[in-house]
């Protein structure tokens, strides 16, 4: 029979533990609101930039742009992969890194140069692991990434871009699809294949107003397309920033949950080798007053 | 003036960066710093959608007037609906003057070479001045 305070002592740290991890749990789900607020917020701004392209396409323009034709001999790939700084989100950083290494290795194949750029310590850690040099790594991102940071990164990746530094920047992250479910995805986010995702399909919706275009539809375009890669970019921050929190609020509540039932069957255990020992020891009492007699 | 057909009897104003909606207001008369000049919105206004450049975005409300520093962008205006998408929209009180000339200064002794680089610099430029414009303004 297991020794009944070893037992105690046990269901003593599982219950600091579910504490611990209870209160992660809240903390996880108060950033999500927070974060998923902010997604909401850009929303707007996103709809907004897409309803501007689908009337500007409507006016008969025809869209060219650097940004959006692919090159003819591709030298210089980039890979970004957004992971956490923190862990207790199950497989939420583990999935991401195994997806960006095969993507790297993808593009390794098909390209002579592959850069990688990392966000979140997990990330840097794991790719440093497996021996992939990372050429730059970014920890400042947390729960809340602000539009001046990433637009920094999103600059930078137009300037290097445009002066022909880089033919090609892929992005892994989690994408947020709703509170119950979160995909792993690879996107291509230079050359940017189109502008705004529904624009065909908006094509058809509403009378179309004639607009006035200032100074002209070209210079307007010219605007768009870096505004809308940045949006894209910033959205996809965004997104891993609120799938993070949603992935360490679901880590957490299971192991509290399974925290409170490891303390049910300890318990139990403890309970029934305490009852054992007081039985045993009446036993020994029974058995000694049967000898006397 | 032409009839407006929407019911839309007011001018509203729309300021949306893409962290957030900063203003949605009710106005009488909007004054956007477009790319090559200012551009004044009154209600019945016909559709437009217009590129921003780097300047002070006043929106004359019923008593008073706010003022944001905008950093480029678009606008568009549609059925008294004056959305304005911009990067940065700072009150025009809050915009910082030290560092806007740290910006002009630090860009002005920069070095380059070739096209792109040019209009990254005259870019930078640009913002610089007229954040300093806005700044050193009388109040």
């Amino acid at each position: 029979m297991a020794n009944p305070r070893e037992l105690d002592k046990r269901r003593k740290s599982i219950r600091n533990m579910r504490r611990i991890t209870r209160t992660m749990e809240l903390i996880a789900t108060a950033r999500f609101k927070k974060a998923m607020d902010r997604a909401s917020a850009a929303t707007s701004y996103t709809d907004r930039i897409t309803q501007l392209v689908s009337d500007l396409t409507k006016s008969g323009l025809q869209v060219s742009h650097p940004l959006l034709e692919s090159r003819d001999a591709p030298q210089r790939g980039k890979l970004l992969v957004l992971t956490a700084n923190r862990g207790f989100c199950s497989g939420f950083n583990g999935t991401l890194i195994r997806a960006g290494l095969a993507r790297y290795r993808e593009l390794k194949s098909e390209l002579p140069e592959v850069q990688v750029e990392i966000s979140g310590k997990k990330g840097i850690a794991g790719f440093g692991y497996r021996d992939v040099a990372v050429d730059r790594a970014f920890t400042q991102f947390e729960d809340k990434p602000s539009f001046d940071e990433v637009d920094e990164i999103a600059s930078r990746y137009l300037e290097e871009y445009i002066t022909g530094k880089l033919d090609r920047l892929d992005v892994v992250y989690t994408k947020f699809v709703s509170i119950s479910r979160q995909e792993l995805t690879v996107e291509t986010l230079l050359p940017l294949g189109s502008l705004g995702d529904d624009t065909a399909e908006e094509e058809a919706a509403g009378a179309a107003t004639q607009y006035e275009f200032l100074p002209s539809p070209e210079s307007i375009l010219e605007e768009v397309v870096p505004t809308s890669f940045k949006v894209k970019l910033f959205k996809c921050f965004l997104d891993s920033a609120v799938s993070e929190q949603i992935a360490r609020m679901v880590a957490m509540k299971a192991a509290t949950e399974n925290a409170g039932e490891l303390i049910k069957q300890l318990s139990m255990q403890y309970n029934r080798a305490r009852q054992g020992r007081i039985t045993s020891e009446l036993m020994d009492l029974i058995g000694g007053v049967e000898a006397l007699n | 003036m032409p009839k407006q057909s929407s019911a839309n009897s007011a001018l509203r104003c729309i300021v949306v960066t893409p962290e957030e909606t900063v203003l949605e207001a009710e106005a009488s008369f909007v004054a956007l710093p477009l790319f090559d000049g200012e551009l004044g919105v009154a209600l019945g206004h016909s559709p437009m959608i217009g590129r921003l450049g780097y300047g002070e975005l006043r929106i004359r409300g019923a008593d008073d007037t706010t003022r944001y520093y905008v950093d480029g962008g678009f606008v568009q205006v549609a059925d008294n609906l004056v959305s304005v998408l911009t990067n940065r929209a700072i009150l025009s009180e809050a915009v910082d003057e030290d560092a806007a000339q740290e910006q002009l200064t630090s860009a002005l002794g920069h070095k380059v070479a070739g096209e792109e680089q040019l209009a990254i610099r005259d870019r930078t430029l640009s913002q610089a001045r007229a954040q300093l414009r806005i700044a050193r303004r009388p109040q």
